[in-house]
């Protein structure tokens, strides 16, 4: 079963099954949202052992707590927000100790480039570069909510309660990304009408790749 | 922000002038190119094929949805196997720990209790304790590492151990507080207020230690007050006892019914011939409210009986009532009169 397919029914069932004592239920969540809250954390930060402490630490809360959780219809989004906040508490001890671990640096939430079906010819490479390089430039909070809702599917006010900020900033993070998108990605549009998005060229995907290779190592 | 459900009727209506840079920005629209479902499929479908015009504009921005790729990695499944090994392992420690517990030496469970932690767990928290605040009105349930818990009542403060000192748990408390301890052989467990000192063995009572004192309600087990290190009476389940701020070593002790005194946990207030003038003061510093007595001959009325805390717009219609005071609000403050 995929996360994406599961309804909210399906979310409540499964979670009750699990404050129930269900140990299969446990285990079902585990590998339904580990791979994502993992992939998440990396993103937060590049360090794979605190990642990996924090989703010991996580799910191990979790079991203890779980005659105390309430009902939820939504358990990616209480285990995201749970997870970022542990992983934060980590991060922020290890500094203490001075473990070189930093959540602000810069490797965290680098947008790439791929193969895109709706790319074609005319938008060429150092186009692409231009775009990348503008939307990595933005600050990396703003990378963030671009992740969570352009990757994830987070709501707005999901985002806004995992990050701690108001849906407002969610919102003007959103714009600030769209302008950029609008000023590479749109005149592409406009030359070559709305067909544009069926070319796929496979030939392309092995350039790109190299590209971002350059771009990123 | 959507205030819309996805379903409502004119949703397609919605739709009919939107740019790409709403769809982009409209959360149905995304969720529909991240996890298509069948539904958002045929409602997609069914929009553009009745308004063929938006199609330029609903693929922009699906491209510029597309876009948007980070550079992710791909956990491994050895990484994920080994974190889930390591989470049942904990788990199963605790579990033995908890039969073993009593059995064994007190060196013993030393060991068993960094197991039972989890392996992460001391190496980050190094510093030992940890603060817990409530603000006016808030109830805070807390879960100490040693599976103690504490149910911190509203405008209330907690300095709790994150490790063992010298074989101690302590903790520090302003405020009223639910403990619920978790029994662990050899390492004592204490509460200090500002008065005094409660020494437990395991056990579950209320504690309050507000400005005028420090009031201890013992639900089961048993605890020792101390003060200044020199013993002090131990107290039975349903013993209550008081120690002024102004005289701690005026010990008052009386039997009382326990449950009453942590009613605030489940959100009720049990008055027994409670004068109306300690009700108000309790409801003050506890929920931060603000209440003034025009007619002083009211505060010398007894309340008995249970009384929902919540709403508090209702508490304080449900006291008026029985003491037949008129109730009015000005600037945020109940007046009674």
């Amino acid at each position: 079963m995929e996360i994406s397919k599961m309804s909210s029914e399906e979310h409540t069932a499964l979670w009750d099954r699990f404050r129930a004592g269900n140990q299969e239920a446990f285990s079902s969540i585990y590998e339904l949202f580990a791979p994502d809250l993992y992939r998440y954390g990396y993103n937060l930060i590049r360090d794979k052992p605190l990642i990996e402490d924090a989703l010991q630490e996580l799910f191990l809360n979790l079991y203890n707590q779980k005659a105390r959780l309430g009902p939820t219809t939504n358990i990616r989004f209480y285990l995201y927000r749970a997870f970022r906040n542990r992983l934060i508490d980590l991060i922020q001890n290890s500094r203490k100790y001075n473990r070189e671990v930093e959540l602000e640096n810069n490797q965290s939430f680098v947008l790439e480039t791929g193969e895109y079906e709706w790319m074609e010819e005319e938008f060429v490479d150092w186009q692409k570069a231009l775009m990348m390089k503008e939307l990595n430039n933005l600050p990396k909070r703003q990378r963030e909510i671009l992740y969570l809702i352009y990757i994830q599917g987070m709501s707005y006010e999901e985002t806004a309660k995992i990050m701690e900020i108001t849906p407002k900033t969610v919102l003007n993070g959103v714009k600030v990304a769209l302008s950029t998108l609008q000023k590479y990605v749109l005149p592409v549009f406009k030359r070559n009408g709305v067909m544009a998005f069926l070319l796929f060229s496979l030939e392309k995907a092995a350039t790109w790749n190299q590209l971002q290779l350059q771009l990123f190592s | 922000m959507s205030e819309y459900l996805p379903f409502e009727r004119n949703l397609s209506m919605r739709y009919l002038f939107y740019k790409a840079e709403d769809f982009f920005k409209d959360e149905y629209f995304i969720q529909s190119i991240l996890y298509p479902t069948a539904e958002s499929e045929s409602f997609w479908k069914q929009f553009l094929t009745e308004n063929p015009h938006k199609q330029a504009e609903f693929e922009q921005a699906s491209a510029y949805i597309k876009s948007l790729r980070f550079e992710e990695i791909e956990p491994r499944k050895e990484d994920l196997s080994r974190v889930y090994d390591n989470i049942n392992l904990a788990i199963e420690h605790q579990g033995q720990s908890r039969i073993a517990r009593l059995r064994w030496m007190a060196a013993a469970s030393v060991i068993f209790l960094l197991c039972a932690l989890g392996i992460g767990f001391l190496q980050y928290n190094q510093q030992g304790y940890e603060e817990y605040l409530t603000e006016f009105g808030e109830i805070r349930e807390i879960l100490l590492p040693d599976q103690t818990v504490v149910t911190l009542n509203s405008n209330s403060r907690l300095k709790a151990f994150t490790k063992r000192r010298n074989g101690l748990r302590e903790v520090w408390l302003e405020g009223e507080a639910f403990f619920d301890v978790a029994k662990m052989k050899g390492t004592k467990f204490i509460v200090h207020t500002a008065e005094t000192d409660i020494e437990v063995l395991g056990t579950a009572f209320n504690v309050k230690a507000r400005h005028k004192g420090t009031d201890v309600v013992l639900n089961e087990g048993s605890i020792q007050i101390r003060d200044n290190n020199q013993d002090g009476p131990v107290l039975k389940p349903g013993d209550r006892v008081y120690i002024p701020k102004n005289n701690p070593h005026a010990l008052e002790i009386e039997n009382v019914e326990p449950s009453r005194h942590a009613g605030w946990k489940d959100g009720f207030l049990y008055m027994e011939d409670t004068p109306v003038s300690e009700i108000i003061e309790e409801l003050q510093t506890t929920y931060g409210i603000d209440i003034e007595i025009r007619n002083e001959s009211l505060l010398a009325k007894q309340l008995s009986g249970r009384f929902s805390t919540h709403p508090l717009d209702n508490l304080m219609e449900d006291l008026a009532l029985t003491i037949n005071a008129n109730l009015s609000v000005e600037n945020k403050t109940f007046i009674l009169e």
